[in-house]
């Protein structure tokens, strides 16, 4: 069933888009990632335009983290504080992202940086996630030593847990993490988080949450909730600096992953609890890792057309 | 078909006194290709009439469009973009059929002076014209078919084009040349639009002129489609 994109401006099979959104909407709901990283490179390589995929997808990412943010609001599992505050900081690296992707794009580079970036991002995350589960699966039963945790996090007079900076003028309080910290610290997270969404299309929870966890010093359990809520916000932003900055917003692109993945996340989130988590990861960075093996084969194989044409039709 | 047989039935019923006078009798089969939600590619048909022992070349043009042509190079073991060059302008499609091999048709200068060949298009003696041409040859844009027209009796001829999904929008242009003995006797140019209609026209529309209303209106959708789910599947659950 072809459809044809009106702003990629090409025709795809619609039943493979559909397809391909309800395959990366399972495993999102399996792993609990967003699944942006894998979406992206998957549209290129079925042909589309890797600026139109970046582009569209902060509007599809619209509409799965308001899913998911509306699931963690009813569990009261977002710092709404502290989503706002990484969400101005994400605005801010939204707009250096747009306007970096919008001069890449002229200096003829974005595609190239667009794959070097998932390339790095692919890699560690992937080998990262390999590292930690393929010992597990392979000794199962073996009991692992737990690494030893840092000391017990410092806590001020009035019980806060006391973050960077915490005793500055710039900290400032979240009651609902418990936490004091630089508002520094949340903005530049913000402005990392931001870059990302808007060069790369990715919600960027992969690297979000374990930053605030580990870096802002957040309790978990609020974590992923709080990293929805302005990924949520973050997109929306993106989504409008794209359409009217670099016009690679595709509605109809975007509706049709969407079908596919909001239908197919909850499966994926119910089939993750008969998988063994281990097993889980150790799929998932075999995945990744196969993605990445395949950006990387496109970067150093001899390329089989040397010409491209971007093509401006004369008014 | 019903329609192509009536015009040239038509065609042959003006034609065959007009003979004497220079005229080239040749008809698109559309003046206008929509593309809606669903367009996989369009086919064209160009049909007319010859005079005894000649010979038909036709150049279906797309709108001109300025080209950026980059080249990859190797630079520390991966494949990086070179500076553009910029060619314009440029067709941003074009086909030649013919019913025979263009040399065989037309004279060398011919060939170059209405660019009936992808070496004689005015850009292409240079290695990133060539390059043009050969990436939209792939693309399917650029399309040399030396056997496409076909003679049928009574010097009716018939040449079938196709407008692939990634066709660009805007004015095309048919030039029809007769040629008989290596000489061009006769030519005429015909129009065809092509457009986005329907839904597809309004969104593109809306994307170009009023992208902000366009972000806001795709904003709303996905929103409207992930609260949505989510809301249909606490009720299920």
């Amino acid at each position: 069933m072809d459809i044809y994109l009106p702003i990629a401006e090409m025709s795809v099979d619609a039943l493979w888009l559909i397809g391909l959104g309800a395959v990366v909407g399972f495993l999102s709901g399996l792993f609990g990632v967003g699944g942006g990283f894998l979406l992206t490179p998957l549209l290129t390589f079925m042909g589309i335009p890797a600026t139109i995929a970046v582009g569209t997808q902060s509007n599809q990412l619209v509409g799965t983290s308001l899913s998911g943010a509306l699931a963690h609001w009813k569990r009261r599992n977002i710092d709404v504080r502290m989503g706002f505050i990484l969400t101005m900081g994400s605005f801010l690296g939204t707009g250096i992202g747009v306007q970096l992707f919008k001069w890449l794009k002229q200096m003829g580079h974005i595609n190239l940086v667009i794959t070097l970036s998932y390339v790095t991002l692919l890699s560690v995350v992937g080998l990262m996630m390999f590292w930690e589960s393929a010992p597990r699966l392979f000794k199962a039963g073996q009991r692992f030593r737990s690494r030893k945790r840092s000391a017990k996090p410092d806590v001020t007079p009035d019980g806060l847990t006391q973050g960077w900076g915490a005793s500055g003028s710039m900290a400032i309080d979240f009651p609902e993490s418990n936490l004091r910290v630089n508002v520094m610290l949340p903005i530049v997270l913000g402005i990392i988080g931001g870059i990302l969404v808007a060069m790369l299309g990715v919600g960027g929870g992969f690297v979000l949450v374990p930053a605030m966890i580990y870096i802002l010093r957040m309790p978990p359990a609020l974590v992923n909730g709080t990293s929805l809520f302005q990924i949520l916000f973050t997109t929306a932003f993106a989504t409008v600096l794209q359409a009217v900055t670099n016009h690679s917003v595709d509605v109809v692109l975007a509706v049709l992953m969407l079908i596919g993945s909001v239908v197919s996340v909850p499966f994926g989130a119910r089939f993750a609890s008969k998988l063994k988590p281990e097993v889980a990861r150790f799929l998932m960075s075999v995945l990744i890792l196969l993605v990445a093996g395949k950006l990387v084969a496109g970067l150093i194989l001899a390329p089989e057309h040397l010409f491209t044409v971007e093509v401006k039709l004369l008014p | 078909m019903k329609k192509i047989v009536a015009l040239l039935i038509t065609l042959c019923l003006i034609t065959s006194p007009a003979l004497a006078a220079k005229k080239l009798s040749a008809e698109l089969s559309e003046d206008f290709v929509g593309v809606r939600e669903g367009f996989d590619g369009a086919r064209l048909t160009v049909f007319g009439v010859l005079r005894n022992k000649a010979d038909v070349v036709i150049v279906l043009e797309g709108p001109p469009a300025e080209m950026q042509v980059r080249k990859k190079e190797r630079h520390t073991g991966i494949w990086i973009n070179g500076t553009p060059r910029i060619i314009r302008p440029a067709p941003s499609y074009y086909a030649v059929i013919s019913s025979k091999p263009v040399t065989a048709v037309a004279t060398t200068e011919a060939v170059q002076t209405y660019g009936l060949a992808p070496q004689a298009m005015l850009f292409a003696d240079t290695p990133y014209g060539s390059g043009l041409v050969e990436a939209k040859t792939q693309d399917g844009l650029y399309r040399f078919e030396p056997d496409g027209v076909r003679v049928l009796e009574s010097n009716l001829f018939r040449a079938d084009f196709f407008l692939p999904p990634n066709v660009p929008i805007g004015l095309f242009k048919a030039h029809i040349y007769e040629f008989s003995g290596k000489k061009l006797i006769a030519s005429r140019t015909e129009e065809l639009k092509v457009a986005q209609i329907g839904f597809n026209d309004s969104l593109s529309r809306m994307a170009r002129e009023k992208p902000l209303l366009y972000a806001l209106m795709s904003l709303l959708i996905s929103l409207g489609i992930g609260g949505g789910s989510a809301y249909l599947f606490r009720r299920v659950s």
